[in-house]
């Protein structure tokens, strides 16, 4: 415990503090204030839980989080059981394609699925066409549609998490019952699924917490009796109805404070039940059947069916973006690069802007995430568990609650809102767990040894990182720096509270686009061109490390 | 090894430039700066943009920065002004109609400017007022509140366009209307005022929500509207600025525009922010606007211009694209030579309850939806079983006169689960009389 | 001539006491083995007198320098070569540029580095080998990188951390000895630390045995092996048997004293701690298997003679082994030489007072 990681403690702190307890105390503060009067009190809560319509809104939200879980949940299952135990072909193939959804920005699947499922969609106008239909059908807006695009955003978490515990389940567990009797659905579902829990309610928390946090999906299908939307038109369309600000964020914290008791509650019940550690000697790849081939084709139907729905995303945001004039065709028939064109023309500024706030987000992020990732694993400095802990909770936290704190904290006291650098320094706090996360990860494998044996041979601790540490870690920070970069690259429920003009990502572009513009063809160029440079990236973290993935997110949740 | 040193060293000079691109950017950055907020389009913004920066280029031989910020329809662009406080992160409130000025006027947040050539501005128009007296607002961009539908859509389903705003509530378009809400959009605002102004307060009320019935759902801005109607998402739209079916066409969308019975004209203005931080360089915009260039600007932005001495046959021959389109979208020479018929409108009481009828609306129509659409569909069903109950012969005074009261408590009233009580009580009656 | 001082050095993690104010020196050019199972406080001390753990008490004093008491010295101040269990050695470096970071650090003359690369790779037999990277190498070359990586800046102090516990057992054996004689030659003072008894009787000049954060004794291999200080020691170092009982008499003249077993009345052991042996202690004697003799026939002199059955009877090829039953107690016995008696059949043992040693 040197006076230098102490030190470096106290620093880190002090970011902490300034960049997270500080804006979210503010929020809390703000939300107890009375517009009315000017004094302070419980009255907006009061209203809050009393108000029809904010109250419908509270269990609206909380019924679709419900109803998510329940899809992604009856989805996943079967879906993780074939990747993880079935022996197929492509099979890794068909895992990228499954957990493709994570990378891809949670908008695109909305337009993408407008433009191919809409009223005068692809699909009415081929059923039309062929005479099926008279009528065209509604597929997305609604409840229905709501569920059905979430759900499917979400479904790899419960994929990652429940195939990585179907595969790292001891087999002698499910041998043992075989032995006693037990067919394989009983098998099934009173032992595997339950060795899964930890795994899965991993995954299940960030799941049932996305609605709380997804603002833009409802608001674009026309349905925004939901918190997040809510708390966004209340704060977002409104300046100076005070009242209503508050009462915007009142459903700020009301949905911070659902999503940090349940992610804490899954947590402490993971910690409680960690069946996994009572394997031991399991083999790396786990149990793998050889399936009878009529329930491998059946698989095979099944995987395809969700790979294609993930695949449209990509797929029709290429078409919009590659032509122009796209309603009523089925499929585009005029093709331009016209979008691309004007994307370049009029609004360069967007593109730099998403690489220099991810980039700037990016070193940020380094800076302050290897040094906590050291003094997490490799010191014994008081606190350093609450570091990791707070760092931690940023993964609950709605991204419109840092957001609307950001705007509260910063803008008179401390006006670090009205430059630029708020842009990347909110970026940054949002994505900053997913950095901490991987470099954590390749910190505890790297053995202390390594760096005590530089130590030992002369060198002090700064010349020993950047000698012996930094070059072994590079491999998992490298791949943390991506995955940081792509979540980064693609936030949007933060950086929308905080943009000004001339500071406009790609995201926010898309969403002005197509929302409030009618550029669909732009926004579908953007969107795609976002996907591109996801793939691209993706493709470098592959190469760096495989099952790249799996590392970021399956190995983390347990 | 070397591949790894080679990825490190990638990765220093990544971070080390990516560090060092603000600094790089700020030395360029000896440009004047203007700053626009306001709900113009992107389109319009697009075209003066390049527009403004070209003229100052030629004229003053320096860059010009131009921010344009876009927080949402009029009433948020107003609230955002408000927000400042005094301090404005903006010096031009470009666009919105004459009551979104008139408060920003009120609240003494914008001042007095005569852009030169804005005499070329007529000062009335039908009984509407075009430009402020007092030289706070200047029209820019004229257009008349208009209703849109999707020509193909409205085929398909085999329906007539809606020609007034009574056809709108006709049982055959429920489910194909999309709106938005007054305080997202100044033209749903002006919509609003229009029917209150038009039919009296409370007539005006009582169409809104039996409007509000017949809604797909709620859009949550104008362009929002328009994008939905051009999609065929829904096939019409309530609240359109008049070139948006222009604009909307010229992009391929099978639209059109629906004139209503009465409506009136929105002078989409331009006004100086107090405190503006660049007051010369906005000076030296509201001038540039009114000009034959600026204005041509306009055009190809989409938006009518404003000035008299205009003609879109001429711009036509000197190669402004989108004048064959506004040509051909107003039928005229210029939007002057519209013959139109306005409601009397009182821009006075417009500007006062602002902010209530914003309110009023989201209070008892939007938040209550549901209720609202449950209320009323049982209100109608009912309605069908006792003309049922008639066509038999049966006595259905009681249940009449019940009904009756719960079609009062729906329109007038807005008390949606009174009314439903009364509608289910009417259905009681008719069982047992 | 102690090099290095450990004076009442004293370290806790949480609520485990690690080390509990232990003592030592070692002296100059001396191999020093810290002997102990896992969690005896062995590794931790040698990780302090590197440096890499502070203790929370106490002082470290190599070559006259106090570590602790006149502020903390880092362990890269401290001019030690330290061999760890699991080698360390650096795998994004080649077996070259392993061993020259110390003397990078030094910043000794390129021409210098190469000349004493160059000997050390000799010295430890891995000429040629320099251009490979640690992957390349097998288990027992990365540990000579290792031990080439410690010598080449030529410190004052080696420290070993069980630097064979990972190889296969011959090559354990070989490199035992390669070290000892490496070291030697070098005479540098060494601490060696191991849980190993037969890998610390090879190696050491000296052996202190820790037990729960304690030294409890030191001296050399002989020593400690022939006249272990306690119980612990004497089961830790080699195999014995306890025999518990009472002490009855004490002759402190000639060290001896009588004890009272279960099984018989008078049991004659050597005693070396004349103060705690005295008349009605529960004490335990202490008897190696090799020091038991074994009769067919009770032999003339009856002392120390004990009548029991053969449980167990096992053939290992240069010495048989029995356990044989006294009356319910287990008494391991090893002899060179053939018996005929098979296993349950009455057999003599005669322990050698002078080998029958009380312990507590």
């Amino acid at each position: 415990m040197s006076r230098g990681s102490i030190s470096l403690a106290a620093l880190l702190w002090l970011v902490i503090a300034f960049l997270v307890l500080y804006p979210l105390s503010i929020l809390i503060i703000e939300s107890f204030k009375i517009a009315a009067t000017g004094g302070w009190g419980i009255g907006n809560y009061l209203e809050f839980f009393q108000d029809a319509y904010y109250l419908k809104t509270f269990l609206n939200t909380l019924y679709l989080s419900t109803l998510v879980l329940v899809t992604t949940t009856v989805f996943g299952i079967p879906l993780a059981y074939i990747l993880a135990r079935y022996r197929h072909l492509g099979k890794t193939i068909f895992t990228a394609l499954i957990l493709l959804p994570i990378v891809l920005p949670a908008f695109a699947g909305v337009f993408a699925f407008i433009i191919f499922f809409g009223k005068y969609g692809t699909v009415n106008l081929l059923l039309m066409d062929i005479g099926l239909t008279e009528q065209p059908i509604n597929f997305i807006y609604g409840l229905h549609g709501l569920v059905f695009i979430q759900a499917l955003h979400m479904l790899p978490f419960i994929v990652l998490g429940l195939s990585a515990g179907f595969t790292n389940i001891d087999p002698s567990f499910e041998e043992a019952a075989e032995v006693e009797g037990a067919s394989g659905f009983r098998r099934f579902f009173t032992i595997t699924l339950p060795l899964c829990t930890p795994s899965y309610l991993a995954g299940a928390v960030l799941v049932f917490l996305w609605p709380f946090t997804d603002w833009l999906t409802p608001l674009i299908l026309g349905q925004v009796d939901f918190l997040p939307s809510v708390s966004y038109i209340n704060i977002s369309y409104h300046f100076t109805d005070v009242h209503r600000k508050y009462m915007g964020i009142v459903a700020v914290v009301v949905s911070s404070v659902v999503c940090i008791s349940l992610f804490l509650l899954a947590r402490w019940w993971v910690e409680k039940k960690k069946y996994t550690g009572l394997s031991k000697g399991t083999t790396s790849e786990g149990r793998v059947i050889e399936p009878s081939a009529w329930v491998k084709s059946g698989a095979y139907v099944y995987m395809i069916f969700i790979a294609i729905l993930v695949l449209l995303i990509p797929i029709v945001l290429g078409l919009a973006a590659f032509s122009r004039r796209w309603v009523f065709e089925p499929f585009p028939t005029y093709w331009t690069l016209e979008n691309f064109r004007l994307i370049l023309l009029e609004s360069p500024g967007l593109i730099k802007n998403s690489f220099l706030y991810s980039g700037i987000a990016l070193v940020f992020g380094i800076a302050f995430g290897l040094p906590v990732a050291y003094l997490i694993v490799r010191t014994r400095v008081p606190g350093r568990d609450a570091l990791d802990f707070v760092i931690t909770l940023m993964l609950a936290f709605p991204g419109i609650a840092i957001g609307v704190s950001y705007l509260l904290a910063f803008w008179k006291g401390i006006p670090l809102a009205q430059y630029w650098i708020i842009m990347p320094i909110a970026l940054f706090a949002r994505r900053l767990p997913y950095f901490l996360r991987m470099a954590h990860s390749s910190y505890l494998q790297l053995d202390p040894s390594l760096e005590e044996a530089s130590e030992v041979s002369g060198a002090g601790k700064v010349r020993t990182f950047f000698n012996i540490s930094l070059p072994l870690l590079l491999k998992g920070v490298l791949v943390g720096v991506v995955m940081f970069f792509i979540m980064a690259f693609q936030e949007i429920s933060t950086a929308v509270f905080l943009y000004k003009g001339g500071w406009e990502t790609l995201p926010i572009g898309i969403y002005l686009n197509w929302h409030r513009g009618m550029e669909f063809g732009i926004a579908a160029a953007m969107a795609f061109l976002m996907i591109v440079i996801t793939f691209i990236l993706l493709l470098i973290i592959s190469r760096i490390g495989g099952g790249v993935l799996k590392a970021a997110w399956g190995a983390g949740e347990n | 090894m070397k591949k790894k040193t080679l990825t490190a060293a990638i990765f220093i000079v990544l971070s080390t430039a990516l560090l060092l691109w603000p600094m790089a950017g700020a030395k360029v950055q000896a440009a004047d700066k203007i700053g626009w907020v306001g709900p113009v389009y992107k389109e319009l913004s697009a075209s003066l943009t390049a527009g403004f920066k070209a003229y100052y280029k030629k004229t003053y031989g320096k860059d010009v920065d131009i921010t344009f910020v876009r927080p949402g329809g009029w009433p948020v662009c107003l609230d955002k002004v408000r927000a400042w406080g005094g301090k404005p992160d903006a010096d031009i409130f470009l666009g919105a109609g004459a009551p979104a000025h008139e408060v920003l006027k009120k609240e003494g947040l914008i001042v007095p400017y005569q852009p030169k050539n804005s005499d070329k501005v007529p000062a009335d128009w039908h009984g509407m007022k075009v430009k402020d007296k007092g030289d706070y607002w200047t029209c820019f961009a004229p257009w008349i509140v208009t209703n849109l539908y999707n020509e193909k859509v409205l085929k398909r389903l085999k329906l007539p366009p809606p020609k007034t705003w009574n056809d709108l509530l006709d049982p055959i378009y429920r489910g194909n209307i999309v709106h938005t809400l007054p305080y997202a959009s100044g033209t749903m605002h002006e919509t609003i005022e229009i029917l209150m102004q038009a039919f009296g307060e409370e007539e005006a009320w009582k169409y809104l929500r039996l409007l509000a019935a017949q809604l797909a759902r709620f859009s949550t801005g104008s362009t929002d509207t328009t994008q939905l109607v051009a999609r065929g998402e829904v096939p019409i739209g309530i609240a359109q600025p008049q070139m948006n079916a222009m604009a909307a066409r010229k992009d391929g969308f099978p639209v059109r525009d629906l004139l209503p019975e009465k409506t009136i004209l929105v002078p989409e203005a331009v006004a100086l922010l107090k405190g503006a931080p660049n007051e010369k360089v906005g000076k030296i915009f509201l001038d540039w606007l009114f000009s034959d260039d600026g204005q041509k600007y306009v055009l190809e932005g989409r938006y009518f211009a404003s000035n008299t001495d205009i003609s879109f046959s001429k711009w036509e021959k000197e190669g402004v694209e989108m004048a064959t389109h506004a040509q051909k979208a107003l039928g005229v020479d210029s939007f002057w030579d519209l013959k139109v018929d306005f409601i009397e409108y009182d821009l006075d009481l417009a500007t006062k309850r602002w902010d209530e009828v914003n309110r009023k609306y989201e209070y008892e129509i939007y938040r209550k939806w549901g209720e609202l659409k449950s209320s009323l569909f049982l209100i109608e069903d009912v309605e069908g079983e006792i003309a049922a109950a008639k066509d038999a012969k049966m006595d259905v005074a009681k249940a009449d006169a019940k009904i009756k009261e719960a079609r009062k408590l729906f329109e007038i009233d807005g008390n949606y689960p009174a009314a439903r009580l009364a509608a289910s009580k009417a259905r009681a009656l008719l069982v047992a009389p | 001539m102690a090099f290095i001082e450990i004076q009442s050095l004293f370290k806790r993690f949480k609520d485990v006491v690690a080390i509990n104010r232990i003592e030592f020196e070692v002296n100059q050019g001396e191999m020093l083995t810290l002997l102990g199972p896992s969690g005896c406080g062995k590794t931790t001390t040698l990780r302090c007198i590197a440096g890499l753990e502070k203790p929370d008490e106490g002082d470290i004093v190599i070559d006259g320098k106090p570590m602790l008491s006149q502020g903390f010295v880092p362990p890269s101040k401290r001019g030690i070569g330290m061999v760890f269990q699991n080698y360390a050695v650096w795998p994004h470096m080649k077996v070259f540029n392993n061993i020259v970071y110390g003397l990078k650090l030094q910043k000794v003359p390129r021409q210098s580095i190469r000349e004493k690369a160059q000997k050390v790779l000799e010295l430890v037999g891995l000429e040629g080998l320099e251009d490979r990277y640690p992957a390349q190498l097998s288990g027992g070359q990365q540990q000579r990188v290792a031990l080439a990586r410690a010598l080449v800046t030529n410190p004052k102090v080696l420290l070993l951390d069980e630097p064979l516990s990972n190889l296969d057992a011959k090559l354990r054996e070989e490199l035992r000895f390669e070290i000892k004689s490496l070291v030697r030659r070098m005479g540098i003072t060494s601490v060696y630390v191991t849980h190993d008894q037969a890998e610390a009787m090879v190696i050491s000049d000296r052996i202190a045995v820790m037990d729960s954060g304690n030294v409890v004794q030191i001296g050399t291999p002989e020593n400690i092996y022939e006249k272990p200080a306690n119980k612990f020691v004497a089961d830790f170092i080699g195999t014995t048997n306890f025999i518990p009982g009472e002490i009855i008499r004490v002759a402190a003249d000639t060290h001896t004293a009588v004890m009272r077993t279960e099984f018989n009345e008078e049991l004659h052991c050597h005693t070396s701690d004349l103060t705690a042996t005295v008349s009605g202690a529960k004490v335990n004697a202490s008897i190696r298997p090799e020091d038991v003799e074994v009769f067919s026939q009770p032999p003339e002199n009856p002392e120390n003679l004990l009548k029991g059955t053969i449980a167990h009877k096992a053939y290992l090829g240069n010495f048989l082994y029995f356990f044989v039953n006294v009356d319910g107690t287990m008494i391991r016995v090893q002899v060179s030489h053939q018996l005929p008696q098979e296993e349950g059949e009455e057999i003599y043992l005669l322990l050698n007072p002078q080998k029958c040693m009380i312990l507590f």
